[in-house]
């Protein structure tokens, strides 16, 4: 009985850690997946000259990630719907999709950016794109650095915290 | 398409109220950063109020900020100022259904040239009208024998040239009881009477139309005639003496034109020595503010030379 006990406390605990680690390789995948969207958004923009909700139906049916879809989602209702707003379709969908995920900050941060009002010309706003593409690029490599130091951290926690919980119950 | 879907949803009953058409055609909305905004409705002015509806007095009139502005254009580019950076360079954008919004503010000029407007601060809308059916009383003179004449339309500003023009290329290409329809070219330099908007014409300009779109006049009429080969050209508001020359050899290719320019008189036309080409020029002007066509004057064609 003890045996079984200490067998799924172990368990748990490290089916916990795992949970943990699996959530951030899925933030490591999603940015990734927006970092290939924005590289296909740069060339649209830069080569096709193509408006963002055009951008976003086009990329969208490339790509048949979570983050594809909801572009294209956001395409296909801004172009049947030009009078709506793109900052609330975007933040709705984002925000909708990506709570769990990441942070408010981090889906402001990285997933808004087409939102951003002010831009007093075309220029400031292709330069905020490829601001932002850097900043998801940057993030990206810091968050897959951080992965495998992340991973044997958070596994060791995961075993001593069961080694604990058994002696404690013990 | 509706044109209120241009406008944001956030204020739609505003829009709604100030783009009734219930008491007459809208021509103009003009807003300013600061400033009360104005609408021209049946060549009347009003200002406009915060609900929408239209006033004579100042005080009540609505002042758009210079942020509410931006957010406006921001919009009407579909938050894609890159998408339109040709055209505001120029001063203007081409919206669906024709419709066009000059822009000014503060230019940047990099080597002679205009790079780019910042801080736009200065919107007019100008709704697009078709009038169908406004060349009918000049068909006539511009037909002899079933063939299309060298036709030159002359008038002030504001005057109904461009929409004269657009209904006669309409009326030509599609063939009317003067003539069979016949292929034109038409060169729009600034998407003024086609309306293009991602290339396609929000104006009906017939059936048997190809437009070359925000080409300059004098290499539009190149290209159109080698790539197209129009029986008719039809070029708005010519100007330059280089676009002169090039209608003069356009119409030695054996193409038909139709033009139009800023005038009061067929004098402009001895000054270019156009008037030895042009068969035919039709007078445009305006009448207790209500443009109209003033006449006619059949020119004496000479060979070309």
């Amino acid at each position: 009985m003890k045996m079984v006990g200490v067998i799924l406390v172990m368990a748990g605990c490290i089916g916990y850690a795992y949970q943990y680690m699996e959530r951030i390789r899925h933030r490591i995948l999603c940015l990734k997946g927006w970092g290939d969207i924005m590289e296909g958004m740069v060339g649209e923009i830069r080569y096709g000259r193509t408006s963002l909700p055009e951008c976003f139906v086009r990329l969208g049916r490339q790509y048949s990630s979570l983050l594809g879809q909801c572009i294209l989602q956001v395409g296909l209702t801004m172009e049947e719907h030009p009078e709506k707003n793109l900052e609330r379709e975007m933040k709705e969908m984002m925000h909708g999709h990506l709570d769990k995920l990441f942070t408010t900050e981090e889906i402001e941060d990285y997933f808004l950016f087409p939102c951003f009002e002010g831009n007093q010309d075309e220029m400031m706003q292709r330069e905020i794109l490829d601001r932002n593409r850097e900043t998801v690029k940057e993030a990206l490599a810091a968050m897959k650095a951080d992965y495998l130091g992340k991973r044997k951290m958070v596994y060791s926690i995961g075993v001593m915290a069961g080694v604990v919980l058994v002696l404690l119950l013990i | 398409m509706n044109v209120l879907r241009l406008f944001p949803e956030e204020e739609k009953s505003f829009w709604e109220r100030v783009l009734n058409e219930k008491n007459g055609i809208l021509s103009e909305i003009r807003l300013r950063a600061g400033r009360e905004a104005f609408l021209y409705q049946n060549g009347l002015e009003y200002y406009i109020d915060r609900e929408g509806r239209r006033t004579r007095e100042k005080k009540l009139a609505r002042v758009f900020t210079k942020q509410e502005l931006n957010k406006l254009l921001l919009r009407l580019c579909k938050y894609s100022m890159y998408a339109f950076e040709d055209e505001l360079r120029a001063g203007y954008l081409t919206l669906e259904g024709g419709h066009r919004v000059g822009v000014a503010g503060s230019v940047v000029m990099e080597q002679g040239k205009i790079k780019t407007i910042q801080n736009i601060s200065f919107l007019n809308f100008r709704m697009a009208h078709q009038f169908l059916g406004m060349a009918d009383p000049v068909l006539p003179w511009v037909y002899e024998d079933g063939g299309v004449k060298n036709t030159i339309i002359i008038s002030p500003p504001g005057c109904g040239k461009t929409t004269l023009l657009r209904d006669l290329i309409r009326q030509i290409s599609n063939g009317n009881a003067y003539g069979m329809g016949r292929i034109v070219g038409v060169v729009d330099e600034r998407s003024e009477i086609g309306g293009n908007y991602q290339g396609v014409p929000q104006n009906d300009l017939g059936v048997r139309t190809d437009v070359m779109d925000g080409c300059p006049k004098m290499l539009g009429m190149r290209l159109i005639i080698r790539s197209m080969a129009p029986e008719v050209l039809a070029v708005d508001e010519l100007g330059d003496e280089e676009e002169w020359k090039e209608i003069w050899k356009a119409q030695k290719c054996g193409v038909k034109i139709i033009a139009t320019v800023h005038g009061e008189g067929v004098e402009k036309l001895m000054e270019k020595n156009a008037e030895s080409f042009f068969e035919e020029a039709i007078l445009l002007c305006r009448e207790n503010g209500v443009p109209k066509i003033k006449g006619h004057v059949r020119l004496g064609r000479r060979d070309c030379q």
